[in-house]
């Protein structure tokens, strides 16, 4: 007479259990792969991080020093209405024409600023104005000389009393602007000095070599 | 003499459902595999409720057009609209004017894929048009400040000998707004369905 193998359904369980062990732990590392893929491809910088403009932050009333140029905000004017030169009627709007007294200097080569907006503190961007016959006497539409000071005016509509808080953002060009300098400078209007800006007309001076 | 029938060579082929791959059934592995391309296409939205049909929308309606809140006002042919449009020889402009909004937090001008009109002779449903117009001052390509309904005009050219249409079909493109997707987190703005389509009267404005 022969005793029973008491050890085999032991043996037969553990390597069961080893087993399922095993299925469960290779569940887990595959999810933890994948998450791990989606984490680091968000995390990489894409080129659109890696290149977008650079901040060059100045404020009201001192010149920003870009690597190719030199923006001075000097003063701010808001109206319903807007005299272009030599361009009649008036100009009127559905927000405020926000009028920006500012002197430009080139100091490498010849540039243009095509790209000016204000940016308010709730996130909004509004674009500089584009109205008729405007860049032909703003300073969008004007070339700068390198080293010769420019004086003139950026125009845009938006709401005055989105001004409190709100940065002006100006920069060469609105595509392909890949690192480069965007002059970037709060313009410090309060809320109880909008009404001190607030002109009938404003009247804005034709850009000119200074 | 006993022939050979051969059939005793053949080794006996199992039935199709018998057939065992890694120890399931061919029906195991087919039912697993439909669910794993049902799990993969739902996750990239194909679960997701395929298009309605577009609205049909009256002029005066404002429209949901995503980046845009658009209303069709009104559509009139002109001789031509110095100094930013002028027809070719002997023919005319068709303009489409929109009260346009912009409902996103950053200005833009008006797209040009907007706006498109269906079926009109001497246009294709596929032209741009020639260009936008502010009503307000004549500014081509406007800038349009956000939250302010500002009127725009599409405008598209009618070509010579091209009876003006009493009516026009049109529609209104919308744009999907991309937060964010799986593996990317750059905000921007696709042209997805149209929005609406619209049938309009056309006031002649051309004598």
């Amino acid at each position: 007479m022969t005793a029973p193998p008491l050890s085999a359904p032991p043996l037969e369980e553990a390597v069961q259990h080893n087993g399922r062990l095993r299925k469960l732990l290779n569940v887990g590392l595959v999810l933890v792969v994948l998450v791990a893929i989606v984490g680091l491809y968000r995390l990489t910088p894409t080129q659109q991080d890696i290149q977008q403009p650079v901040a060059v932050k100045g404020i009201v009333g001192k010149a920003v020093k870009t690597p190719r140029f030199e923006l001075t905000v000097r003063d701010l004017q808001i109206s319903k209405k807007l005299r272009i030169p030599q361009s009649a009627p008036d100009r009127d709007t559905l927000s405020d024409f926000v009028v920006v007294d500012a002197v430009v200097k080139a100091t490498r080569e010849p540039i243009h600023l095509n790209n000016v907006s204000i940016k308010a503190a709730d996130g909004t961007t509004y674009l500089g104005a584009n109205r008729a016959g405007l860049d032909d006497v703003d300073l969008t539409g004007f070339e700068f000389a390198p080293d010769i000071p420019a004086h003139g005016a950026f125009v845009v509509e938006m709401p005055a009393d989105q001004l409190p808080g709100a940065v002006l953002q100006v920069m060469e060009k609105a595509i392909f602007n890949d690192l480069e300098p965007q002059a970037t400078i709060p313009l410090g209007v309060k809320k109880d000095q909008l009404d001190g800006l607030r002109k009938d007309v404003a009247i804005m001076t034709a850009a000119d070599a200074s | 003499m006993q022939e050979p029938t051969g059939s005793g060579d053949r080794e006996e082929l199992p039935a199709l459902q018998d057939i065992k791959v890694r120890g399931r059934s061919l029906k195991t592995w087919g039912i697993g595999t439909a669910v794993l391309l049902l799990v993969i296409s739902a996750a990239f939205g194909g679960l997701k409720k395929a298009g309605d049909e577009t609205p049909q929308v009256d002029s005066g309606t404002a429209i949901d057009a995503g980046q845009f809140e658009v209303t069709i006002q009104r559509v009139v042919a002109v001789k031509d609209l110095k100094p930013l449009f002028q027809p070719d020889e002997g023919g005319a402009l068709i303009a489409v004017v929109t009260k346009l909004k912009v409902t996103d937090d950053t200005g833009v001008t008006p797209p040009s894929d907007l706006v498109r009109l269906i079926g009109v002779p001497g246009i294709k449903d596929t032209d741009r048009p020639i260009g936008t117009t502010n009503i307000r001052d004549g500014t081509g390509n406007p800038v349009l400040t956000p939250e302010q309904g500002e009127d725009v005009a599409y405008v598209w050219k009618l070509p010579k000998a091209t009876e003006l249409p009493t009516e026009v079909k049109l529609s209104v493109q919308h744009y999907e707004h991309i937060d964010d997707s799986l593996l990317d987190h750059h905000e921007k703005w696709s042209p997805d369905k149209l929005a609406a389509e619209s049938s309009v009267k056309v006031k002649d404005s051309t004598k």
